[in-house]
């Protein structure tokens, strides 16, 4: 039987086709993360630059500091020096970040947290009122930028980052969210299509002992397709990281949170990858035995996925892997990959069922 | 061949699921909004809650300023409150009127209750004035404000505020909603519906010309022996993909209308939607130091505050011509890769690029956005301060005219298996 | 000895009965001629016995089993319809799948194509062959497997003279071969020269025979005397 599929596969042009879609995804994932990534930093460097002026005019406009400040005023001459500290350092991480000198802006900018977590203790509400966020957040930004500038690595400042590992565990959380693993797989179907929607499934069927048999076959073949496929996206989107990410270092150690690296979602995330594969090439096989239309078969595959992955609840493994990319918050728990195993199995045995009792309903 | 392409289309009921699927995303997108109006009125009433408290603390305090400071901001959030939960339309239209009519008389800076009054002027691109210019429209036209009433933002808020745009506050506070029918198209053309209706369109009609090719299927020979030329094919298909897709649009929102007028109203075509016009440089209501420069941001152009009307009727237009423009690249896609199955994932991947292809002059995506063209911020985009629409529209139709073209060039046929 | 059996067996396509309570039952070897107008249900018959169909009453058994996929698998071959088959493989991707499956070595192979003259175009995709070159492909699948019962449909369709002469000599040796063979045709002249057994599918019911006389005047007495009355 594999013999026969791998025979088949030679002859169509499944895996020039599957190899091409994969190199011109993993392309276009580092393609819109390099835009995005720009576009994000020419705003902040604006943001950074409006509140240097701001600030800058602010300090221009303080009267002379007196030689002895009255013990009420020192608190705000306390502060206005911190201001002028602040302008120093925005207006250098700003600086760095229009050179796309990163390890410059996350040692500035970090320091510019420093500075600004300084200010809100000398003049409560100055310092929230510049970055208009609460006191935890900035707390938990200005430990991760100096935990990041003292690895040697450079700040990824929300979730864009052209580094090659960056890139290729956004190009796997990219394809491990539902509809796409599920449009691959439908892609990747094409054998088990070719049999069930033309005659050839009367010759196959008679010609199985076991149709337990053909259905493993060709799951295993389809898991392969996908792995193969996510292998040549994520390898893709890693080469460009090295080209267009040079400037950044990010390494496994990353800290996305207190207690979560970067290398920790990447296990997390091939964790789910194959279980994931599972269920979305036997989901592809159930609707090719369940709905004979096309575009219907398409439509149900499709929509259920994207439904199932906004079920909330911590159990939906689907809902965890929702469009996780660099964020903490974002990461999935490992222990859902027991829920997605199960529903794996759950929708192999429905397409064992339909394969054993359904076909009669098909006429050639 | 027309008569034989109609008995086709009628028997299948591939149209009838597509049409549900329309109306279940139409009717989808009205109760998220609802939901999410109703939520962000609750977190609204929570944020008065926190200041009531405040308020009054400072009541009960020691000190007879703070007293009287307290009472009076207790009487006013109160009255805040009252206004948020009751749905006060008219009250929070007048309170924030008082704000923002007197320009900088004071030290009273324009703010959009019950929020900080910082907020407007760390915004830069024009959305001071468009707020003014938004409640004097409301005012003159009698119209009743949208609540929670939001500061009118545009795409270039996120990179020239300084605020940081994940904030909640900055979300609540900016976040237009759309809770009726006439305000639900505006909120599809804002966010891409128009494309999220063509990958859905062409997951059931994107292999039209396809299946007459596909695999050991090829009905083109014999077609050509019954007198109907790959010509009078292509064409036949184009009119049925077009009409079809007319059809299920336009009956999708009909029953979509007919629900939101039962749920919630079909809503008022006079409501204010910001719109770019060429313009001249205008001196601001305020005086804080990038006033001047923040109300004449988008120079050439200004922005105008129009009726839904007329922005949703250049949404229509557009419409009909990215329908049209379709149905001939389905018919291009379909001519040249003769499988149903990549036709139609073709057509629902190409439109669904919209969503992460950055904004470019170069991308045909961006001609795409409905809120761009029929607001003309494309103007804007495109560095010009003509109105863009019918040039827009003349373009979708070019590319239309190409692409039918290229499908017209004729087959062969394969020998029938 | 191989056993078909139908017992009160019925089948109807969406209120269309093809069958109803039809009984039968082969045990001797030998080639069967299953006859029938077109649309009758001959194709349904050959369905049933391979499990590709279910009787909606009834039953079907094939050496006192069920014809469950691994029963069909090692009891029945069937030569279908060519459109069955992979147009992207060739006839020898065929074969030797088939082989593989039911443990034939490379001699079955070499002496099923040898004998359905399969050389000159065995090795070509089954897409580019003409339909007479395909019917033989599938035949030769069909003669592999080497299992009791053997199910041919229309056979004879699409083949030139030559070809239907080594069909028939085929079919002639088979006789003897210990195997059940029903052969579904309309060519009732070549099947004379092969058999004298008969399944005729009369009205819902199916009528064994043995004809002694010319199969046609058996036909005509039984399908168009049936239809006039």
């Amino acid at each position: 039987m594999l013999d026969l599929w791998w025979c088949r596969l030679r002859r169509s042009r499944l895996l020039v086709a599957l190899a091409a879609v994969a190199m011109l995804l993993g392309s276009g994932v580092a393609g819109v993360t390099y835009w995005r990534k720009a576009q994000e930093e020419q705003a902040l460097a604006a943001r950074l630059n409006r509140q240097v002026e701001d600030l800058a005019q602010e300090v221009a406009q303080a009267p002379a500091k007196p030689k002895q400040p009255k013990a009420a005023e020192r608190p705000y001459w306390q502060a206005l020096a911190l201001k002028k500290r602040l302008v120093t350092d925005q207006h250098h991480a700003a600086s760095a970040l229009e050179v796309r000198d990163y390890r410059g802006f996350t040692r500035n900018y970090a320091a510019a947290l420093t500075t600004t977590l300084a200010l809100e203790k000398v003049q409560p509400g100055s310092g929230l009122a510049l970055t208009q966020t609460t006191l935890a957040a900035l707390k938990s930004r200005r430990r991760r930028a100096l935990k990041v500038a003292a690895s040697g690595q450079t700040l990824i400042w929300s979730t864009w980052s052209l580094a090659p590992r960056a890139l290729a565990a956004r190009c796997l959380a990219f394809l491990a969210w539902a509809p796409v693993v599920v449009f691959v797989a439908i892609g990747a179907g094409a054998l088990w299509r070719e049999l069930f929607d033309t005659p050839a499934w009367r010759f196959q069927l008679l010609t199985t002992r076991r149709r337990l048999h053909l259905q493993a076959v060709d799951l295993g073949v389809g898991v392969s397709l996908l792995t193969g496929f996510a292998a040549v996206a994520v390898g893709v989107a890693a080469l460009w990281g090295l080209v267009l990410g040079g400037g950044e270092v990010v390494s496994w150690r990353y800290p996305l949170s207190n207690d979560l690296t970067l290398g920790h979602q990447w296990l997390t995330q091939l964790a789910y990858w194959l279980p994931l594969a599972v269920l979305a090439v036997s989901w592809c096989q159930l609707g090719t035995l369940a709905v004979r239309q096309l575009s219907g078969r398409l439509a149900l595959l499709l929509a259920v996925a994207a439904a199932a992955g906004v079920v909330p609840g911590d159990a939906n493994p689907l809902g965890q892997l929702q469009g996780i990319v660099l964020a903490p918050a974002r990461t999935a728990a490992r222990w859902p990959v027991v829920v997605l195993l199960g529903l794996a199995a759950l929708v192999a045995a429905g397409s064992l069922w339909r394969l054993r009792t359904a076909r009669g309903s098909r006429t050639a | 061949m027309v008569g034989l392409e109609w008995r086709k289309w009628v028997r299948g009921r591939r149209l009838w699921a597509c049409l549900l699927i329309l109306v279940a995303l139409m009717i989808g997108c009205l109760e998220m909004e609802r939901r999410q109006q109703a939520a962000a009125t609750d977190w609204q009433v929570r944020q008065v809650d926190k200041r009531l408290a405040q308020a009054q603390r400072m009541a009960k305090s020691a000190d007879p300023t703070a007293r009287r400071l307290g009472k009076q901001d207790l009487a006013n959030q109160k009255q805040i409150r009252r206004r948020i939960a009751t749905g006060d339309a008219a009250g929070v239209l007048a309170a924030t009127w008082r704000s923002f009519q007197g320009g900088t008389k004071g030290d009273k800076l324009p703010a959009v209750a019950p929020i900080a009054d910082t907020m407007v002027t760390m915004l830069h691109a024009g959305e001071a004035e468009a707020m003014r210019a938004q409640l004097v429209y409301l005012r003159q036209h009698n119209v009743a404000p949208i609540l929670p009433l939001a500061i009118p933002t545009n795409p270039d808020t996120a990179t020239t505020n300084n605020l940081d745009a994940y904030d909640q506050q900055f979300f609540a506070h900016t976040r237009q909603y759309h809770p009726d029918a006439w305000t639900q198209v505006w909120q599809w053309a804002s966010v891409g519906g128009l494309l999220v209706a063509l990958a859905v369109l062409n997951l059931f009609l994107g292999d039209a010309l396809a299946e007459e090719r596909h695999g050991r299927v090829d009905h083109v020979r014999w077609l050509r022996l019954q007198n109907v030329s790959w010509r009078r094919l292509v064409l036949t298909k184009f009119a049925f993909h077009f009409v079809a897709s007319l059809a299920l649009v336009a009956a999708a929102f009909g029953l979509f209308l007919i629900y939101a007028a039962v749920r919630s109203g079909l809503g008022d075509l006079r409501y204010p939607v910001q719109t770019w016009v060429a313009g001249k440089a205008v001196t601001p209501h305020w005086a804080w130091s990038t006033a001047r420069d923040d109300a004449n941001f988008f120079l050439p152009l200004q922005i105008q505050i129009a009726p839904l009307a007329r922005y949703l009727g250049r949404y229509a237009g557009l419409v009909v011509a990215v329908l049209a423009a379709n149905s001939a690249l389905a018919m291009l896609v379909n001519r040249f890769l003769p499988s149903r199955i990549a036709g139609l994932m073709i057509g629902v991947v190409a439109p669904l690029l919209f969503f992460v292809l950055p904004t470019s002059k170069f991308s045909p995506w961006t001609y795409l956005n409905g809120d761009w063209v029929a607001s003309n911020y494309l103007a804007h985009v495109l560095g010009t301060s003509a109105t863009v629409w019918p040039y827009v529209l003349g373009g979708i139709i070019a590319v239309a005219a190409l692409a039918l073209l290229g499908a017209l060039v004729p087959v062969k046929g394969r020998r029938v298996a | 000895m191989t056993e078909i059996s139908l017992y009160q067996m019925s089948f109807a396509y969406r209120h269309h009965p093809v069958y109803e309570k039809a009984s039968l039952t082969l045990t001797q070897p030998g080639v069967y001629g299953l006859v029938g107008p077109n649309g009758s249900g001959k194709s349904t018959l050959f369905d049933l016995l391979c499990g590709l169909l279910r009787p909606q009453t009834g039953t079907i058994t094939l050496d006192g089993a069920a014809p469950s996929a691994g029963v069909v698998f090692n009891t029945i071959a069937y030569g279908q319809d060519a459109g069955v088959l992979y147009p992207r493989l060739s006839g020898a991707d065929h074969l030797r799948f088939v082989a593989k499956q039911h443990g034939r070595d490379a001699a079955a192979i070499a002496a099923v194509s040898a004998q359905l003259d399969l050389a000159a175009f065995v090795a070509q995709p089954v897409g580019s062959l003409s339909m007479g070159q395909k019917q033989r492909v599938a035949i030769a699948l069909a003669l592999l497997p080497q299992t009791p019962v053997l199910l041919l449909d229309e056979p004879l369709n699409g083949l030139d003279p030559d070809s239907v002469i080594i069909i028939r000599k085929l079919l002639v040796g088979l006789q003897d071969s210990g195997r059940i063979v029903l052969v579904s045709s309309h060519n009732l002249a070549e099947l004379e020269k092969v058999t004298n057994h008969y399944l005729f599918k009369v009205g819902t019911a199916l009528q064994e025979e043995v004809v002694t006389t010319a199969a046609e005047a058996r036909y005509e007495e039984l399908f168009h005397r049936a239809a006039t009355e």
